[in-house]
């Protein structure tokens, strides 16, 4: 479980400092850069979740400059920081579409949103985290998921099993356990082959099996957490002990 | 043979009349003033000298073109004006106008110069000879030959012929035979045939009226031989004719036969001549008319080319002074329109940089008390004092900004989908200690599945102006709420509040700005009205609509409606 790195592009000291404070809580700031090529090299370096990018930087739009960099070399969401809504600031930014933008002043509840809004869109899955309290939102092999204020990701793979409880479901890491407002049966269609359930109220990521028991029909997991098998889902663990041999 | 005679002078009498038809003497006299005929040769021609007005004045009287001749008696500067108006009184003359040429002449006939004295005698003789008064006539004639100057030939014989016929008439034969063979003489010695032939008939008539019809008969011979070589047709007819008479007369039937053979032919060719002329004439005057008709049809053809060739360098001449008007227009207009660009960028550039460098300071004020609110959680009055000053300054300077914006059409609108809870939740945030402050109960009762399409921040500047009049007009302790309604495709957000409400005066123009109309909120500030008229211009940016009522319960009601769906 970590927290959402985020790249800061931004010139004005004192913005930086609202900036950092605003979001040191809940983020992991991974890069600050004030010009360009030092915004390059740290994003390179940090590979970045997300970027909140400023569009005039030394009167230049480098904001601009950098996401198309950023495009171009490793997608990730992007969030325009702007003074105001005139035109002339926007105009080269409709390139980058689609984006998001956070006019100023920042509050942190403003924030946190606007990031929010910067990840779904960036998905094409628009209300997906900011309409609900708790929510996931999978990019690539990474599970964004909402707990209140806090926005973590999971790597897929770090996923030990997921559990059913009638409308939502659980999600257990090693360490952690996490509320999804998503059915089981909704959520493990987007999880990849690995996720196998095996009993109606669990699905399992067979990465992260220790062992099968046959006779009493369990599943011991990495972690030590021992789960049952279903009778309709015996099959599927003999061929889970296949491929585990 | 009374009734043959009298026949016969019936034709004397035509004889006479064309005769003296010609005006010779008066002609003669006319040109013998004339420089220009003196200097040369006599010509019947008109020249085409303006100082000969007078010599083409008196050709045109002789060639009888009275019009003319007034026109050229008019324009003659030279001449002096006894002669012009002779000539003038001779044209009245033709004209048979007589009375006020005869007045003219009797007028000057006391003048003490011969020769016009001798013209005009003449010329009343010649005036009561027209007007048969043959004793006026003899009595003037008598008078012009008294006269002793130089008589001209023409002058003689007209005067001796026209006595020698007076006598005639009045049966004084004597005097007539005499006057004839003056005549006769005259005649001879100008060499006239047709003259000489003419009076010998003259005489014959004479005699043959005094039934002395030998003497008669010699006289008609001697016309006779005379008359054969001329051509003059009409005269070798009567003279023919006369034969033939005379010839029965004497019982020679044959050769009367033959006379009147001759006499037919005569006649014949007489007839054929006037015919042919009469078809020449015809032809000449068709010719004319045709020529006149192409000359017309040139004429109209060329008026037609030089009708067309002006309207063309008319029209020209105005599309080129309206070109140049216009050119000179556009030079202006681009002047204008450049110096407008220049404004414009300047004014734009403008914008920009106060919705860059007044909006950051403010911003950023904001942004710190906030940090230091949520750092130090300062609960110090004068604090929170500052917090409502710097959002309403805040406010103002935004609705400021994104009205000037709009206006000038500089204002990005992005559309786009974004949840509507969140917004509300968020602006329900910033306003929580003005809510708190007045003990206002606060409500979002919106589905937070809604999602709705425009521009989000222009969405938020709507709700943040609404949410602001409902909390100013709402006193301490009343009821905010904030609802939604699906209506077809359009989500409507009711603001709903227990204020003191609007006045339906007021509301009728509420969009609009007016000095007159600002109303006073709860704790007594006035409100302009700027945030109301800007959130219709934003609403309507958006592509949604706005309605504000009066609630019945008290307050007041706002209604926003805009598209919506619902998350997936």
């Amino acid at each position: 479980m970590d927290k959402i790195n985020i790249l800061i592009f931004e010139d004005n000291l004192e913005e930086i400092e609202i900036l950092k404070q605003a979001l040191s809580d809940n983020y992991n700031i991974c890069g600050i850069a004030t010009n360009y090529d030092d915004g390059v090299k740290t994003f390179n370096e940090n590979l970045p979740d997300i970027a909140i990018l400023d569009i005039f930087i030394d009167q230049a739009r480098d904001g601009i400059r950098f996401a198309d960099y950023i495009n171009h070399h490793h997608p990730i969401p992007i969030l325009f920081l702007t003074n105001s809504k005139d035109k002339i600031s926007f105009i080269a930014a409709k390139k980058q579409k689609p984006y998001s933008y956070l006019l100023k002043p920042v509050n942190p509840f403003e924030i946190r949103f606007a990031i929010e809004l910067a990840i779904e869109k960036y998905v094409d899955q628009i209300g997906q985290l900011t309409t609900k309290d708790e929510a996931t939102l999978q990019i690539d092999n990474t599970l964004l998921i909402k707990k209140g204020n806090v926005l973590v990701k999971v790597a897929i793979d770090d996923i030990y099993y997921v559990e059913s409880d009638d409308k939502y479901c659980y999600i257990y890491t090693n360490d952690a356990r996490f509320l999804v407002q998503k059915s089981l049966k909704s959520f493990s269609e987007t999880l990849p082959q690995n996720f196998v359930s095996i009993h109606r109220k669990y699905v399992v990521n067979t990465n992260q099996i220790l062992s099968v028991h046959t006779n009493d029909y369990t599943v011991i997991l990495k972690n030590n957490k021992d789960i049952p098998v279903s009778q309709r889902h015996r099959k599927v663990l003999l061929e889970l002990f296949t491929i585990i041999k | 043979m009374k009734t043959i005679n009298y026949f016969i002078y019936i034709l004397f009498l035509l004889i006479f009349n064309t005769t003296f038809g010609q005006n010779s003497y008066i002609d003669e006299w006319f040109s013998t003033y004339c420089e220009y005929c003196k200097a040369n040769t006599k010509t019947q021609q008109k020249v085409n000298v303006t100082a000969s007005a007078w010599h083409n004045a008196h050709v045109s009287f002789a060639k009888k073109d009275y019009k003319e001749a007034k026109r050229y008696v008019l324009n003659d500067r030279e001449t002096n004006d006894t002669l012009k108006l002779l000539l003038e009184k001779h044209i009245l003359v033709q004209l048979e106008v007589e009375n006020e040429a005869k007045n003219y002449f009797l007028s000057i006939s006391n003048t003490p110069n011969k020769s016009l004295k001798q013209f005009v005698y003449k010329s009343l003789g010649k005036l009561y000879f027209d007007q048969q008064k043959y004793d006026s006539t003899i009595s003037y004639y008598d008078k012009a030959i008294a006269i002793p100057i130089t008589q001209t030939h023409y002058f003689k014989t007209e005067i001796f012929e026209s006595e020698a016929f007076i006598y005639l008439s009045k049966r004084n034969y004597k005097a007539s035979d005499s006057l004839s063979q003056k005549v006769l003489q005259l005649y001879k010695k100008n060499n006239d045939s047709l003259q000489i032939a003419r009076t010998y008939s003259n005489l014959g008539n004479l005699y043959f009226e005094q039934y002395k019809d030998n003497i008669a008969k010699k006289y008609f011979d001697s016309a006779y031989n005379f008359s054969k070589p001329l051509k003059d047709l009409e005269l070798k007819s009567q003279i023919t004719y006369n034969m033939y008479l005379t010839s029965e007369v004497f019982k020679e039937h044959k050769k009367a036969i033959n006379y009147l053979k001759e006499y037919t032919i005569l006649k014949d060719s007489l007839q054929k001549q006037n015919t042919i002329w009469q078809v020449a004439k015809e032809k000449e005057t068709f010719s004319i008319a045709q020529k006149q008709a192409e000359v017309d049809i040139q004429t109209e053809q060329r008026n037609t080319f030089i009708a067309i060739s002006i309207a063309i360098l008319l029209v020209l001449l105005i599309v080129f002074i309206f070109y140049r008007k216009l050119a000179r227009q556009h030079k202006v207009i681009n002047q204008l329109n450049a110096k407008l660009n220049e404004t414009n960028a300047v004014k734009n550039q403008l914008f920009t940089i106060i919705a860059h460098d007044l909006r950051s300071p403010v911003a950023q004020l904001k942004q710190t008390f906030q940090l230091r609110k949520v750092a130090e959680n300062t609960t110090i009055s004068s604090d929170k004092n500052v917090y409502k000053i710097i959002d309403s300054l805040s406010l103002l300077l935004d609705n400021l900004l994104n009205w000037a914006l709009s206006q000038s059409d500089l204002l990005s609108v992005q559309k786009d989908w974004f949840p509507l809870w969140p917004i509300l939740s968020q602006i329900e945030q910033q306003y929580g200690a003005l809510i708190a402050e007045k003990n206002i109960e606060f409500h979002i009762k919106v589905p937070k599945s809604v999602l709705i399409f425009g521009d989000m921040e222009i969405f938020k500047i709507i709700i943040r102006n609404c949410l602001d009049n409902a909390i100013k007009f709402t006193p301490k302790g009343g009821k905010i709420v904030i609802s939604g309604e699906i209506e077809n495709e359009s989500f409507t957000v009711f603001i709903t509040d227990s204020g003191i409400g609007i006045p339906e005066k007021v509301l009728k123009s509420i969009f609009e700005i007016k000095s007159n109309k600002t109303q006073k909120d709860t704790s007594g500030r006035k409100s302009s009205g700027l945030g109301l008229m800007l959130t219709k211009s934003m609403i309507e940016l958006n592509g949604g609509s706005i309605q504000i009522k009066s609630n019945p319960a008290g307050g007041t009601i706002v209604n926003i409606s805009l598209p919506y769906k619902n998350v997936a």
